[in-house]
């Protein structure tokens, strides 16, 4: 069984199969809530490069402080302001204040 | 004046030069893979005809950011034998996966490959997006050995072959995608299994329906042969001198050779309208007149003067007008 980081579940299957699969009947009632969560996310972030999938999960898991981020993550203070750029632009993070919010996806 | 006149006559000249870039499409390029491989190869010969030949080919085309572009315009998987390039498979999807080609016996003699040929099987990206290919980097080949041909002793034992080997690949890519399951309990493909193992062996289910938890198969129907044994044999009695009457007849009626058994079957025809048409003066019954005279064809195809094909169309017909006339006459 290979090893598979935070954020990386479902890493070796195009996110074309899975949608495939997510059609078959029956197929959606057989998984968990965890594995239907990352499943949809893994369709749904199929273009984030690695260090926005870092990035976001670190956000989902709380470390939503600026000084947190490269400890937690171990990205540098630029890939994670670049990471936070783009997620922020594209509505799934928000600054308010120091901290930072994650938009969860809809499941 | 004279640089004037250069230029109005290179007008048309730029003109075209315009319009030609216009008219080029620009080729889209995508970032090659982080890496590139073919994980197996397995070459089967004889699974749905004997001759036919089926590459099943397990690839992992890793990209850390998914290309937005379609893998089916972008990659495929194909067939080289040296230097000339054979038939070629669009790719479905990126990552770890696999895919077959197949070849019917007709096309594998095209194509001239034979058993243990040592082909090459090649995972490429497209030129029109990768302008330059580069083994490793965004094309990676495996040269066949004997170990990858397999071949049983008749199709269903090939068929076995590719069964074993379709649940040995399930199990890899459950191993590899984490929380798919594509086996039941028994090792049989589940649904999930069946969907991606029908798309990537078209057909899987006709020749392999076991590995399927669920599979609904065709029932076998062979078209019967038939032969006109017993009609030959009849024929055949006909005999040398009535054959020579005959067509000496056919020859003085048409003036044509070769009719001797056309005017036997006329003759025969005449005789049995004869005795019809008498037995109807008698009894005044249709279905009786020709119930009686039926008999007298199997005289004609006895002595080998008539086909026993005629015999059986005019009984047939026989038996439908007496249907018609006599049962269902009795409902009128």
């Amino acid at each position: 069984m290979p090893y598979v980081a935070k954020g990386d579940e479902f890493s070796r299957v195009d996110p074309r199969q899975l949608n495939n699969f997510m059609r078959v009947p029956g197929f959606v009632q057989s998984l968990t809530p965890t594995q239907y969560g990352s499943m949809f996310r893994r369709i749904l972030t199929a273009g984030w490069t690695p260090e926005e999938r870092i990035v976001y999960d670190a956000v989902i898991e709380g470390y939503t402080s600026l000084d947190s981020l490269p400890v937690a993550t171990g990205l540098t203070s630029e890939q994670i302001r670049g990471a936070l750029d783009t997620l922020t632009g594209r509505g799934y993070v928000r600054q308010s204040g120091v901290e930072l919010e994650s938009k969860e996806f809809a499941l | 004046m004279r640089v004037r006149n250069l230029l109005y006559k290179l007008l048309p000249l730029v003109v075209l030069v315009v319009v030609l870039f216009a008219a080029t499409p620009a080729y889209a390029t995508i970032g090659n893979p982080n890496s590139i491989y073919i994980e197996s190869v397995k070459a089967y010969r004889g699974l749905w005809e004997s001759g036919d030949m089926l590459f099943v080919v397990e690839y992992d085309l890793n990209y850390t950011v998914d290309p937005g572009e379609d893998p089916s315009d972008t990659f495929l998987v194909g067939i080289w034998n040296n230097t000339i390039k054979g038939p070629d498979m669009p790719l479905n999807y990126y990552q770890y996966n696999f895919i077959s080609v197949y070849l019917t016996a007709a096309q594998v003699v095209s194509f001239g490959y034979e058993l243990d040929d040592e082909l090459k099987v090649r995972v490429v990206g497209n030129p029109s997006y990768f302008p330059t290919l580069t083994e490793g980097a965004n094309m990676r080949t495996v040269t066949l050995t004997a170990s990858n041909w397999l071949e049983g002793g008749s199709v269903s034992e090939t068929r076995l072959y590719l069964a074993d080997w379709c649940i040995v690949l399930a199990g890899s890519l459950e191993d590899a995608w984490g929380n798919i399951t594509l086996l039941s309990s028994g090792d049989k493909l589940n649904s999930v299994g069946m969907v991606k193992f029908k798309e990537a062996i078209p057909g899987l289910d006709s020749i392999c329906p076991d590995i399927f938890q669920v599979a609904s198969t065709y029932p076998e129907y062979t078209d019967p042969v038939y032969n006109n044994t017993y009609q030959d044999t009849l024929t055949s009695r006909e005999g040398a001198r009535l054959a020579t009457a005959l067509e000496g007849l056919g020859v003085w009626v048409t003036g044509k050779n070769g009719m001797g058994s056309v005017v036997g079957g006329l003759g025969l025809s005449i005789l049995f309208f004869i005795l019809a048409g008498r037995i109807f003066i008698a009894t005044h019954s249709v279905p009786v007149a020709i119930a009686v005279s039926i008999p007298f064809l199997f005289v004609g195809n006895i002595i080998g003067i008539l086909s026993l094909t005629i015999t059986f169309i005019a009984a047939f017909m026989a038996v439908l007008m007496f249907s018609v006339t006599f049962i269902l006459g009795r409902f009128g």
